[in-house]
């Protein structure tokens, strides 16, 4: 049974690639278990991580105008956001790379990723199993 | 002599100091040589280096979404209307892969050239052309200001045209509609006087030279002063997002070279950029 609305776990995807949060969405979306809202430009994030309250940010790294780096430090500085995970998910580290854990504090996936490995990645970060 | 002693300075001594000094000389010719080797290669691997992450990360990014659509497309109930936009992001993210493929392609052929002799003015012709539609669709007039009768020019005509349109692509983009963009052409020969001195794109000739320019005028905003000096990075863009793969001028500059020519670009004092493209006759 899937979860209610208000059960469902909230994650914000922050990523200029707007044909890869869709996607991402989309998959996560058929899950039933996911409140997902998607951000196309670095500098909305805050504002939307403040009005969505995300259980879990999903951020990339290198975008125009402001990078993940930045991104994350911003919603970090927000008082009720700044316990929620934030997780980079991006293509500047290779698969073997994964798995040695931080960029610049944060841990991260490398992109292309696997539906699977994204949820695992989520409900660790929740304390839960997938 | 020696003023202390009053004795002349063995010759023979003096050879063996001149030995000795010549010696360490050649001893730090050597090293030098070493270390510049040394430098030239370490140079070389951090630019591999750097173009592999390029190229990692403009792959990376439609592969992923590429793999993600492909599980949803097996798994999920989506809707067929999501499915089907999904498919367009597909299909947009294998165009892209292929682009990007296809730019680092031309940036590493092989540095053969087709050269005959042509006339620039019939090569910008066939340019004009291949932008107008571009152009119309952006509501950009292209306004030719060329001057007729230039010298003809040694070129592999279809790469310079690849160039020259990538350029002229780029000042379309940077102009907003109802606006323009401006082509001039010109020749001079270079007399090591007044306009010439310590201008950086004329460095790379010679006192005698005859020269015929392009430029490629824009009424944009211009490239800002931080980015100005990465402009020809591979990978590096100042366009939004999928708009561009960061190759283009390093093609354009990549071509230009091989043909003896030097391209560089600079912001105007009223706005937008001129991009020059210089050949030697």
């Amino acid at each position: 049974m899937n979860p209610s609305a208000e059960n469902k776990v909230r994650v914000l995807l922050v990523d200029d690639e707007s044909g890869f949060t869709r996607t991402v969405k989309l998959a996560l979306d058929s899950t039933g278990k996911y409140d997902v809202e998607e951000v196309n430009e670095a500098t909305e994030a805050v504002a939307a991580a403040k009005r969505f309250h995300p259980h879990i940010v999903f951020c990339d790294i290198v975008m125009p105008e402001m990078d993940g780096g930045d991104v994350a430090a911003a919603i970090r500085d927000v008082p009720s956001l700044s316990k929620v995970p934030i997780i980079f998910l991006t293509a500047i580290v290779a698969e073997h790379e994964a798995g040695r854990g931080m960029i610049g504090g944060f841990p991260f996936l490398p992109k292309p990723v696997s539906l699977e490995r994204l949820m695992n990645c989520i409900e660790e970060h929740m304390g839960r199993p997938s | 002599m020696n003023p202390t002693t009053g004795e002349s300075p063995s010759p023979s001594r003096s050879n063996e100091e001149l030995l000795e000094a010549y010696r360490e000389l050649e001893q730090s010719y050597h090293d030098i040589q070493t270390m510049q080797a040394q430098l030239i290669e370490s140079e070389k691997l951090h630019s591999v280096g750097r173009l592999a992450a390029g190229v990692a990360h403009e792959l990376k990014n439609p592969l992923a979404v590429l793999r993600m659509g492909i599980e949803v497309l097996q798994h999920s109930n989506a809707s067929e209307e999501a499915k089907k936009s999904l498919l367009d992001d597909m299909l947009t993210a294998a165009d892209r892969a292929d682009f990007v493929v296809r730019e680092l392609l031309d940036y590493s052929a092989p540095r053969k050239l087709s050269l005959a002799q042509h006339n620039i003015q019939d090569v910008l012709d066939r340019t004009f052309t291949l932008a107008s539609a571009q152009a119309g669709a952006s509501g950009v007039r292209i306004v030719d200001a060329r001057t007729p009768g230039l010298p003809p020019l040694h070129l592999d005509a279809n790469r310079v045209q690849h160039a020259l349109l990538n350029l002229l692509v780029n000042a379309i983009q940077a102009t907003q509609s109802g606006g323009e963009v401006v082509v001039r052409t010109s020749s001079k020969t270079l007399t090591g006087l007044g306009g010439n001195v310590g201008d950086s794109l004329m460095d790379r000739f010679r006192v005698g030279d005859t020269l015929v320019m392009v430029e490629i005028e824009d009424r944009g905003q211009g490239i800002a002063s931080d980015k100005m000096s990465r402009i020809f990075e591979p990978f590096f863009t100042t366009k939004p997002t999928g708009k561009g793969t960061g190759l283009g001028l390093t093609v354009c500059k990549t071509i230009i070279e091989m043909h003896g020519g030097a391209l560089a670009l600079r912001n105007r004092v009223e706005g937008g950029v001129v991009a020059t493209v210089v050949f030697r006759v």
